[in-house]
């Protein structure tokens, strides 16, 4: 049986099959997105931080008479899922 | 309305692939824009809104339900925001009539079966348009097109047996 509507749908296709400049722009928009959120976690964690690192001052000061190069400790501890972000998308962009 | 591959694609993405999920968004970008085209005014709205729907499902890939197609999950997303771009139209009425002069212009439609079919299509409730658009203009399934609509299988047959009955007495062919 065919089918009259279904045929003036099909008769010109509305879309290419492939359109590399919509992929490129959504894979733009999608890196945007994903700077921000990025962006929007480190300004948390920032505040967070500096927060906490004010309100512990009192606190910590006699162990940072002693361990004066802890800051820096932390500092490079804070690195490490910089890395593992890093190694994961290389790992899936290896041709 | 799956793709060979879709799954392992899916499951890389999922993991931060973004060569897995661009090889997504070219095996489905043609379905996506091809629905959104019928659904609102002009192709470059269409465009803009998929890519809304594609970078919105990115960001949600982790919810997409076991057995959900990637395809079913993003025209989800894009009806969605179809819709709320129509309300939002609503709102701005002077917005929509300097949309409504410019509209003529920005059209050129290659065939003239092509703007009667569009014409036919815009005179149909949004609902009916997105059935029509999913059942008659692409091969999904009825129930894939209740899944993207959010709406009972009963009702999504009655918004297709409706709206093919209204396009095909607009259009003057017959009701197969």
């Amino acid at each position: 049986m065919t089918d009259s509507l279904k045929a003036m749908f099909a008769a010109e296709p509305v879309v290419p099959t492939r359109d590399w400049a919509f992929e490129v722009r959504v894979m733009a928009a999608v890196e945007r997105r994903r700077f921000r959120r990025h962006v929007g976690q480190m300004i948390v964690v920032a505040l967070s931080l500096l927060i906490a690192a004010v309100a512990l001052t009192p606190a910590v000061a006699p162990v940072l008479d002693g361990l004066y190069a802890l800051p820096v400790f932390v500092v490079m501890i804070s690195a490490i899922p910089a890395v593992f972000a890093i190694l994961r998308q290389a790992r899936f962009n290896r041709p | 309305m799956r793709q060979p591959g879709d799954d392992t694609r899916l499951s890389q993405a999922k993991q931060g692939s973004d060569q897995a999920f661009a090889a997504l968004v070219g095996a489905h970008q043609q379905a996506v824009r091809a629905f959104l085209r019928r659904l609102v005014a002009t192709p470059a709205d269409a465009d803009d809104l998929a890519q809304e729907a594609f970078v919105t499902a990115w960001s949600r890939l982790d919810r997409i339900a076991p057995g959900v197609a990637f395809r079913t999950f993003v025209c989800g997303i894009a009806y969605r925001k179809a819709l709320n771009d129509r309300r939002r139209l609503k709102r701005g009425s002077e917005r929509d009539a300097a949309w409504l002069s410019l509209r003529d212009d920005a059209e050129t439609p290659a065939h003239e079966t092509r703007l009667t079919l569009d014409a036919a299509m815009q005179t149909l409730p949004v609902e009916q348009r997105a059935a029509v658009s999913l059942c008659v203009a692409e091969d999904y399934s009825h129930t894939e097109a209740a899944a993207i609509l959010g709406l009972p299988l009963g009702t999504v047959k009655s918004h297709i047996q409706r709206g093919r009955a209204r396009l095909c007495a607009l259009l003057g062919v017959e009701n197969d």
